[in-house]
C-alpha cells in the first residue's frame, strides 16, 4: 500500500506544479484577450468600451498572489469561470462539449492501434525469420514515423479531397440530428475514419515493436519450447503461452501512449476540422482565451496523471511483488 | 395604420433593386445556409456578446447608412432630424411596430436600448455615454425620441446606428445583462424563431410580426459553424453555402468553375491599406525620402501577384480611396498623381538628390552621415496576405537600394506599436465608417494619437485638429466636403503613410436557389455579411428563383 | 550531423597516416557488418544519406534563390521548375533543399540537448542511486507528464515570432524525459555487474567510471533515442509550422507547409506546393526510423539472427578484451 501512497503524493505534486506553471504561463506573455477582441472586429470598438469589456471578463489587475490564491480556488471547485471566446458560456460547457469527441479520437485510436499493433507483433515475432517478420515491421516503423501533420494531410488530400470517399470536416454530418439512431452512429463513424485512421497509422508501430521485442524475449524461454515439444498448436503456443507473458511490458507503456494520443489528436483534429480540444485549444490561442487555455492544459495533465495511476495499480495487481 | 406612402415607396425601392420583378411573381420559402467562422454555436442570443450573428437577423437596425448608394435606408426609424444647433436629435420610429410576441414596439424601448449602454458600458460600442456627448434622451410620445448633446455633433448620428434595438419588457428585467443569454430571442429583424441550435449548425426562422408585409420571402437561415476559410473554400464549392464573405484562393479556377451557372463573386472596394511610416525618425523625417518610396512600389503587381488581383489599387495620396469615392477630390488625386505611379528612376533620382548614397559598398544607401539605413516593416504573424505584400515591397525598396526587411509580429505587439509610434513602418487598413470624416479623425486627431492605430506616424497640427473638428459644427453637405478636400491636400502634401491598395469585400454568392443578391450589375448596397445593416438589406431582398 | 554518417561515410579525423588507413578499414567492415543483410538499415541509411547530401549541398544544387520570387505563382512541375513553384512564385525544388538545412539542423540540434540533458540526468540517477535518484527520478516524472506538444503550441502561440532557433531549444528543454528514464534503468541495471564493481574496488574514480565503464555500454541506447528524439523534433517543428507558429519567413519544411496550407494550394490544384515538403516530411521520418530499428537490431542480438548476432559477438568480445575480462 505504501507504494500506491507514494506515487499518489507524487502525482499529486506533480498536478500542484502543473497547474502552477499553467498560471504562470498566460501571464508571462503579452496581450490580453480583449486586445485580441479588437483584432478580431479590427479596431471599431471605443477604447472606454474595451476597459469594460475587461472588467466583463473579468481581467481586471490585482496582486498576483491574489489571482493565484483565487485560481488554485477555482481550480480545486472546478469552477474555471467564463470563456472569453464563447462568452458568457463557461468553461466547462465548452469543454463538455468538446472532450468526448478528443476522448473518442484518442482512446479510440489508441485501442484499435494496440489491438492491431498487439497482433501483427506477436505474429511477427512468432515468424521472424519468414517473410512477414522481415518486411511487415519495418514498413510499419517507416510509415509510422511520418510526422502527425504530414500523414493527417496525405490521407486527406487522397482520400477526402481526390477521391472524395470520406468526408472533410465535423464530427458528424451536422444535417443529421444526434442520438441514437442508426445514421447518427454511422455518421459519427465515417467522419472519425480519416483523423482516427491518421492516428492509427502513426501509434501501430510503438505497438508491433513493444510486442514483437517482449515476444522475443519469452519465446526463448524454457515454458514455451516446452509447449512447442509438448506438440501444442503455434497459435496456441502463440498466444495463449507466449504473449500473455509478453504483454506484461506492453501494458505499462499503454499509460505513457494516452498523453501521447491525446497530444496527437490535437494537431489531427486541426487538419480534419474535428470538434475537439485541439481545435478549441488553438481557437483559444487566438482569442488569447486564458481560462480555456488552462483548462485544456488541465485536462490534459489529469489525463495523463490518471493513466500513469491506472498503470500503476496494474502493475500492482500483476506484480504483488511491488507493492512492498 | 401606417403612413402608406412610405411602405409603397420603399418596396417598389426595393423590388426595382431586386431586379423590376413584381411583387407577385416572388416566391416564398427556401432555406439560405450562410457560413460561420467560430468554434460552434451556443445558445446565446444577447447580440452583444454573440459575436456578431444577431443584428440585422433578429435585431433590426434604426437605420442603414448605405455606403454604396450615399442614401440612408430607414428601417425601424422612418426619420431623424438635427436641430439648427446641432444639439439635439429628433428620430421618428414607425407607427403600429410590434415586436416578435406581438408585444408593440414603442420610443420607450428605443430609449430603453440606449440607456442599456449607460448601464453595462461593454455594449456601450462606441462610446456615446463616457465620452459625455449624449446627455439625455426623452420619450415625448410613443414614436419620438428625443437624444439631447451635450456638444454640437453632427455625426453622432451615424454612431447611434451601431447600438441594437432590444425589448425593454424582456431586458428590463434582467439584473445582469453582461452575462444574459437571452435565450429565446424577442426581437423586431427578418428572422427571430430559433428552430434549433446544434454545436455545429443552427438555424432561425422568419418573425410572423415582421413589420413590411411578405417580408422576409425566405423561411429561414442557416448558420454553419466552420474553422476557417480553408475548410469554407470546398463547402462552397459543393454549393452547400449560398452566401460565402471569405477569402477563397484562385476563385475563378476553384469556386467558378465548379459551377459557372450559379457560382458568382463581386469584390467591390473596402477600406484602405497603407503603408504607416514613423516621420519621428530618420531617414522618414525627409519628405522626399517618403516619396521615394512611395513612387518604388508598383502597386498594379503588388495587387496582382501578392493578393491575387483581388484588391483594387489605390493611386489616391489623399488617405482615402475606393470606398469613400464620392468624396475623393478628382483635382487633388490629379495634382498628386505622380506620386503613386511606379517611377524607380525618380526615387532614385530622390534619393540621391538627398544625400542618400551608398558610402560603404554594401549595395545598399546609407545616411548622409554614413549611418546605414535598415528598416523592419511590421506585419502580423499569421496574416499572410499581408506578408506577401510586404515582401514584395521589400523587394522593390531593393531596387532602390533601401534595405528593409520584414517582421512578423504577434498581435499584442503590433497594437502597442501602432498606437505609442513603436514603428518605422508598418502595414495598417485604414478606418471604415459612414463618412471620411471618421477615418480623418483617426489619421490626424493630436487626442486619438496613442490611441488610433492610424495616428502614430506623427504628423499633427492644432490646425488640422480645428479643421477636423469643424466638420460636426455644420450640416451643410458643400461646407463638409470642403473640409474634406482641404484634408486630403494636406494628406498627399504630407504623406504620413503610402497608400497600396483597397482590400476586396469578399462575397461569394450562389444563383442557384436564391436571386436577389447585390451584384456589379445591381449594386444596391456593399456586400457585407458582418455588418447588421446590409446583411438586413439582402436578407430582405432575396427570394427563391 | 557526423553521428549520423559516421557508420557509413565519415571516418574520424586521422592523427596519423596508417592509424586512419586502419580506422578507416575498421569503420569500413564495421558499416559493412551492419549492413549486411539488413535490408531497413541499407534502405533508412541511403535515403538518409542522400538527404543529408541534399541538405548539405543545397547552394550547388538548387537553381533558384529560395526566398525570391522567380515566377509567375503556382506554376506547374516542369523543366525550369522541377516541383513547380509556390503561390508566391518561389522555387518548389529550392525551397524542399534549403529547407532540409533548417528543418535537419532544428530536429538534430533538439535531439543534440534532449540527449545530453536524458544522459546527464539519467546516467547520474542510475549510478549514484539514493537521495539524488530520487530526486532527479522526482523531475522527470514531472516532465514527463507533461504534455508536451499542447504546451509547445501553447508556449509557441505566447512567444509571438518563434524563430527555428528557440523551437529547437523548446523541443530539446521539453523532450528529455523518456530517454532519461530509459538511460537511467539501464544504467542500474549495468552498475551492479561485475566490471564495474570490480572497477570501484580498484578504486577508480566515479567520472572514470560512467565515462569509461558506463557510456560506451549506452551507445546503442543513447543514439536510439537521439533518433526518436530528431523525429519527433521534426514533426513537432513541422506541425508548429502549419500552425504559422513558427517564423513564416524563414524556408523550412514547416514553414512551406504553412504558406500551402494559407494559399489553398490543395485546392486551388496546386498539389505540389502541399505535398513535396509533406513528402520530405514522410521519407526523412521513416528513414530515420529505419535506421534506428537496424540499430535496435544489433544492440539486442534476440531481436535478430545470422549476421548480427556475430557483429554482437565481435563487439562483445573486443568489449570484454577493453575490460581485461579475457
Amino acid at each position: 500500500m505504501s507504494f500506491l501512497l507514494r506515487r499518489l503524493s507524487f502525482y499529486f505534486t506533480a498536478f500542484l506544479l502543473a497547474i502552477s506553471f499553467n498560471f504562470l504561463l498566460p501571464r508571462m506573455m503579452p496581450g490580453d484577450p480583449v486586445d485580441a477582441l479588437f483584432a478580431a472586429a479590427q479596431g471599431k470598438i471605443d477604447p472606454a468600451a474595451m476597459d469594460a469589456i475587461r472588467e466583463m471578463y473579468g481581467f481586471v489587475d490585482g496582486n498576483i498572489f491574489q489571482q493565484y490564491i483565487a485560481y488554485m480556488q477555482s481550480v480545486f471547485t472546478l469552477d474555471l469561470g467564463p470563456s472569453v471566446l464563447m462568452f458568457p458560456v463557461q468553461v466547462t460547457d465548452v469543454l463538455a462539449m468538446a472532450l468526448p469527441w478528443t476522448m473518442f479520437l484518442a482512446l479510440g485510436s489508441l485501442i484499435v492501434a494496440l489491438i492491431l499493433g498487439v497482433g501483427i507483433g506477436t505474429y511477427a515475432s512468432y515468424r521472424r525469420e519468414g517473410l512477414f517478420g522481415q518486411v511487415v515491421p519495418p514498413v510499419l516503423a517507416f510509415i509510422s514515423n511520418f510526422p502527425y501533420v504530414v500523414t493527417a494531410l496525405l490521407l486527406f488530400y487522397f482520400f477526402g479531397l481526390k477521391l472524395e470517399l470520406l468526408p472533410l470536416a465535423y464530427t458528424y454530418n451536422p444535417d443529421v440530428d444526434p442520438g441514437l439512431s442508426l445514421e447518427f452512429i454511422g455518421s459519427v463513424l465515417k467522419h472519425a475514419i480519416l483523423p482516427m485512421g491518421s492516428m492509427i497509422l502513426v501509434g501501430i508501430a510503438t505497438w508491433v515493436f513493444n510486442m514483437r521485442n517482449a515476444m522475443i524475449n519469452v519465446l526463448g524461454e524454457d515454458y514455451v519450447t516446452m509447449a512447442q515439444a509438448k506438440g501444442l498448436s503455434s497459435f496456441r503456443v502463440m498466444y495463449r503461452y507466449a504473449g500473455r507473458n509478453a504483454i506484461l511490458p506492453v501494458a505499462t507503456a499503454i499509460a505513457m501512449a494516452i498523453g501521447f494520443s491525446f497530444a496527437g489528436s490535437i494537431m489531427t483534429e486541426i487538419v480534419f476540422n474535428y470538434q475537439g480540444l485541439g481545435n478549441i485549444l488553438l481557437k483559444g490561442i487566438m482569442a488569447r482565451d486564458y481560462p480555456l487555455i488552462q483548462a485544456i492544459l488541465l485536462i490534459l495533465v489529469s489525463a495523463v496523471l490518471t493513466a500513469n495511476f491506472i498503470a500503476d495499480l496494474l502493475y500492482v495487481w500483476l506484480d504483488p511483488r511491488i507493492s512492498k | 395604420m401606417h403612413s402608406k406612402k412610405i411602405l409603397a415607396s420603399l418596396v417598389c425601392g426595393l423590388l426595382i433593386s431586386a431586379g423590376g420583378a413584381m411583387a407577385e411573381d416572388i416566391k416564398q420559402g427556401g432555406t439560405l445556409t450562410v457560413p460561420i467562422i467560430n468554434t460552434g454555436f451556443v445558445e446565446n442570443f444577447n447580440p452583444y456578446t454573440s459575436g456578431d450573428l444577431t443584428h440585422g437577423v433578429i435585431f433590426e437596425p434604426l437605420m442603414v447608412f448605405n455606403a454604396m448608394t450615399g442614401k440612408t435606408e430607414w428601417r425601424l426609424a422612418e426619420s431623424a432630424d438635427y436641430s439648427d444647433d446641432l444639439k439635439t436629435i429628433t428620430l421618428k420610429i414607425r407607427d403600429g411596430l410590434k415586436w416578435s410576441d406581438g408585444q408593440p414596439l414603442t420610443s420607450k424601448d428605443v430609449a430603453f436600448s440606449y440607456e442599456l449602454s449607460k448601464e453595462a458600458a461593454a455594449f456601450d460600442l462606441k462610446g456615446i455615454w463616457p465620452a459625455g456627448n449624449l446627455k439625455s434622451i426623452k420619450t415625448p410620445d410613443a414614436t419620438t425620441i428625443v437624444f439631447e448633446l451635450n456638444t454640437p455633433d453632427s455625426t453622432l448620428l451615424w454612431d447611434l446606428a451601431a447600438y441594437h434595438i432590444v425589448p425593454e419588457h424582456i431586458w428590463g428585467k434582467e439584473k445582469n445583462l453582461t452575462t444574459f443569454m437571452n435565450v429565446n430571442p424577442v426581437g423586431s429583424g427578418p428572422m427571430t424563431t430559433v428552430k434549433y441550435v446544434k454545436s455545429q449548425q443552427m438555424q432561425l426562422c422568419r418573425n410572423d410580426n415582421y413589420y413590411l408585409p411578405n417580408r422576409p420571402y425566405i423561411d429561414c437561415i442557416t448558420y454553419r459553424s466552420y474553422n476557417d476559410n480553408s475548410q469554407i473554400q470546398p463547402a462552397l464549392m459543393k454549393g452547400e453555402i449560398d452566401w460565402g464573405s471569405n477569402f477563397i484562393a484562385d476563385i475563378e479556377n476553384t469556386y467558378v468553375k465548379a459551377d459557372p451557372a450559379n457560382n458568382h463573386f463581386w469584390y467591390p472596394a473596402n477600406d484602405a491599406i497603407h503603408l504607416y511610416v514613423n516621420t519621428k525618425e530618420a531617414p522618414f523625417d525627409d519628405l522626399n525620402v517618403r516619396k521615394a518610396l512611395s513612387m518604388a512600389l508598383n502597386r498594379a503587381d503588388i495587387v496582382d501577384i501578392a493578393a491575387f488581383g483581388y484588391p483594387t489599387v489605390n493611386y489616391n495620396a489623399g488617405g482615402i480611396a475606393e470606398l469613400y469615392k464620392p468624396y475623393i477630390s478628382k483635382e487633388m488625386t490629379a495634382k498628386y498623381k505622380d506620386l503613386t505611379q511606379y517611377d524607380p528612376k525618380k526615387s532614385n533620382q530622390l534619393l540621391d538628390q538627398g544625400g542618400y548614397k551608398d558610402l560603404d559598398g554594401d549595395g545598399f544607401r546609407d545616411m548622409p552621415n554614413g549611418e546605414p539605413i535598415e528598416f523592419d516593416i511590421e506585419v502580423v504573424n499569421g496574416w499572410t496576405d499581408w506578408i506577401q505584400v510586404v515582401q514584395m515591397v521589400t523587394e522593390y525598396y531593393e531596387e532602390i537600394g533601401i534595405k528593409a526587411n520584414v517582421k512578423t509580429v504577434d498581435w499584442a505587439v503590433y497594437d502597442k506599436n501602432l498606437k505609442n509610434s513603436g514603428y518605422k513602418m508598418s502595414i495598417n487598413w485604414s478606418m471604415v465608417a459612414t463618412n471620411p470624416i471618421q477615418a480623418y479623425q483617426e489619421y490626424f486627431l493630436t487626442d486619438r494619437a496613442g490611441q488610433s492605430f492610424h495616428g502614430g506616424h506623427g504628423v499633427h497640427s492644432p490646425e488640422i485638429d480645428q479643421l477636423i473638428n469643424s466638420f460636426g459644427l455644420t450640416k451643410d453637405p458643400m461646407k463638409q466636403q470642403a473640409i474634406l478636400d482641404e484634408l486630403q491636400e494636406f494628406t498627399a502634401a504630407n504623406l504620413p503613410f503610402i497608400p497600396l491598395f483597397s482590400n476586396p469585400t469578399w462575397y461569394q454568392y450562389n444563383t442557384s436557389k436564391f436571386v436577389g443578391w447585390p451584384s456589379e450589375e445591381n449594386p444596391y448596397v456593399r456586400p457585407v455579411w458582418y455588418d447588421g445593416g446590409t446583411r438586413n438589406l439582402i436578407l430582405n431582398n432575396l427570394h427563391l428563383k | 550531423m557526423n553521428n549520423l554518417t559516421a557508420s557509413d561515410a565519415n571516418p574520424s579525423v586521422p592523427h596519423h597516416e596508417s592509424e586512419f588507413k586502419q580506422k578507416c578499414r575498421a569503420a569500413w567492415k564495421k558499416s559493412k557488418a551492419f549492413f549486411h543483410g539488413n535490408p531497413p538499415g541499407i534502405i533508412g541509411g541511403f535515403l538518409i544519406t542522400m538527404i543529408l547530401l541534399g541538405a548539405l549541398f543545397a547552394p550547388v544544387l538548387t537553381t533558384h534563390n529560395p526566398d525570391k520570387r522567380v515566377a509567375r505563382p503556382h506554376v506547374a512541375p516542369n523543366a525550369e521548375h522541377i516541383m513547380g513553384t509556390t503561390r508566391s512564385g518561389r522555387d518548389v525544388y529550392s525551397q524542399v533543399l534549403h529547407g532540409a538545412r533548417k528543418t535537419l539542423s532544428v530536429a538534430l540540434f533538439a535531439g543534440i540537448i534532449a540527449t545530453v540533458i536524458a544522459v546527464a540526468v539519467g546516467v547520474t540517477s542510475g549510478y549514484f542511486g539514493g537521495k539524488i535518484d530520487e530526486w532527479m527520478n522526482f523531475i522527470t516524472n514531472v516532465f514527463l507528464v507533461f504534455p508536451q506538444l499542447p504546451l509547445l503550441i501553447v508556449l509557441a502561440a505566447f512567444l509571438g515570432q518563434v524563430g527555428s532557433a528557440l523551437i529547437a531549444v523548446l523541443l530539446g528543454i521539453t523532450s528529455w524525459p523518456w530517454g532519461a528514464r530509459v538511460i537511467r534503468s539501464q544504467t542500474m541495471a549495468i552498475r551492479s555487474k561485475e566490471f564495474i564493481i570490480s572497477a570501484e574496488v580498484m578504486g577508480e574514480s566515479k567520472l572514470r567510471i560512467i565515462l569509461v565503464e558506463i557510456l560506451p555500454n549506452l551507445i546503442s541506447i543513447v543514439f536510439g533515442g537521439f533518433l526518436g528524439t530528431v523525429i519527433y523534433a521534426m514533426g513537432a517543428e513541422a506541425g508548429l509550422g502549419i500552425l504559422g507558429l513558427g517564423d513564416a519567413t524563414e524556408v523550412s519544411w514547416g514553414s512551406m507547409l504553412y504558406w500551402a496550407q494559407t494559399s489553398s494550394s490543395l485546392y486551388t490544384g496546386a498539389w505540389w506546393e502541399m505535398i513535396v515538403p509533406a513528402s520530405a516530411l514522410a521519407l526523412t521520418g521513416g528513414a530515420l526510423a529505419l535506421l534506428n530499428m537496424s540499430i535496435d537490431q544489433v544492440s539486442n542480438p534476440k531481436l535478430k539472427t545470422g549476421p548480427h548476432l556475430k557483429l554482437w559477438k565481435k563487439l562483445n568480445k573486443e568489449a570484454d578484451k577493453r575490460r581485461g575480462l579475457v
